[in-house]
């Protein structure tokens, strides 16, 4: 049974609502995509990165949203596809954003990517963290962002930025790829056989050695984060085309079937430092 | 018995990605062909993730259909966290499962099916 109170992150609805962005840019005869959107965190801003990258390359839409924080928000968390600027509203804390950096190329290229964008976008900000977490952060990291490389389909590669909250000892992290997704990915490969929902789907995808991969010697990836992510006390909500896999508390995780289809995978992450 | 100093051997401390484990394995690989047994050192490595140590440890117990007795006879790992001699010894483990049901003419595709809970 979905829980409103324990969503702090992300919500079913808001997912539902930012999928509707993809259908608006499509049909889009303008030179920008005008956006009531009301709101702003990482998991939108790598929705919409992925999304023009997909779609506005061949015609060069902008997005232009309404509300103005929203526009300097992009504008300083580096999303590229904005149309102008708003200099009269005043920058939002530049140690709280983790830039958005965009991953493609091949793995050696990603890892050195990924290392970077951890060290001087993330790491710097917690500099002061236990040699232990901060090995375990980055191994998570990348096992998100080369899950997605190794077998999203995409050719846009992957999405990614974050929010720091030091107050609260805790950082945000949002990847995204407009790929066939992890229900997708497993339907194709055991076509008929694995009768599973798109939730069902991503659990399986996050249990202990389950993998498309035709060799014994894989599928530890997700399973790792999750462990990770259990231990840490923070939280994970996986959405994949119409799944919803939440993780809150201890062992508790929650399903939710999703009512607007969604491309890709988005993993939101958050982790306590 | 040879010991390695793996991130001498790969010129990196960063060992996450499947290329790098994937040189590790080969060179693993042509040592034992030298010798009984081999100790890899990881001292002075930074990170380490599932994939390389799919590429390499898993990858090497299913190219030799080793058991796991075999496999701690034959490599020696030193220098690695608790956590991820951990992880290690879980890739190890979970390649070794499905490999032994390969052996026995099994599709882990199959396997698979049959054990889902849900």
């Amino acid at each position: 049974m979905f829980n409103k109170e324990m969503y702090h992150s992300i919500k079913p609805a808001s997912i539902e609502s930012i999928a509707k962005i993809k259908a608006d840019l499509i049909e889009c005869e303008d030179e920008y995509l005008f956006s009531t959107l009301k709101f702003a965190r990482p998991y939108v801003v790598v929705y919409l990165d992925q999304l023009f990258r997909k779609y506005s390359v061949l015609n060069n839409i902008l997005f232009l949203p309404k509300e103005r924080k929203i526009h300097k928000y992009l504008h300083q968390v580096g999303f590229e596809f904005l149309r102008g600027h708003c200099p009269e509203i005043p920058d939002f804390n530049e140690e709280c954003i983790i830039k958005l950096k965009f991953f493609n190329g091949s793995e050696e290229e990603v890892e050195e990517q990924a290392l970077e964008w951890i060290n001087k976008d993330i790491l710097k900000f917690i500099s002061s963290i236990d040699k232990m977490l901060k090995r375990k952060i980055v191994n998570n990291i990348w096992e998100i962002i080369q899950n997605s490389l190794l077998h999203s389909e995409n050719l846009n590669g992957i999405s990614a930025c974050g929010q720091l909250y030091p107050k609260k000892k805790y950082f945000e992290l949002a990847f995204y790829d407009f790929g066939i997704g992890i229900p997708g990915k497993i339907k194709k490969h055991f076509i008929s056989k694995l009768c599973l929902n798109d939730c069902e789907c991503i659990k399986w995808a996050m249990d202990k050695g389950n993998s498309t991969k035709n060799v014994p010697n894989a599928g530890m990836g997700l399973y790792f984060l999750r462990e990770f992510i259990k231990m840490n006390g923070g939280y994970f909500q996986l959405i994949s085309n119409s799944g919803f896999l939440g993780h809150i508390h201890s062992s508790y995780e929650d399903m939710v079937r999703l009512h607007n289809l969604s491309d890709g995978t988005l993993v939101n992450i958050r982790i306590n430092y | 018995m040879k010991k390695i100093k793996v991130v001498d051997k790969l010129k990196s401390s960063n060992l996450l990605s499947s290329v790098k484990g994937e040189i590790l394995y080969q060179y693993i690989l042509a040592q034992l062909d030298q010798m009984n047994s081999i100790t890899l050192d990881f001292s002075d490595y930074e990170y380490i993730s599932s994939t390389f140590l799919n590429s390499t440890f898993g990858k090497l117990l299913v190219s030799k259909n080793w058991t796991k007795e075999q496999f701690f006879d034959m490599i020696k790992v030193i220098g690695l966290s608790d956590d991820d001699m951990s992880n290690l010894m879980l890739s190890v483990q979970n390649a070794l499962f499905k490999n032994d049901l390969l052996l026995k003419g099994q599709n882990i595709e199959d396997v698979y099916l049959s054990n889902l809970s849900y």
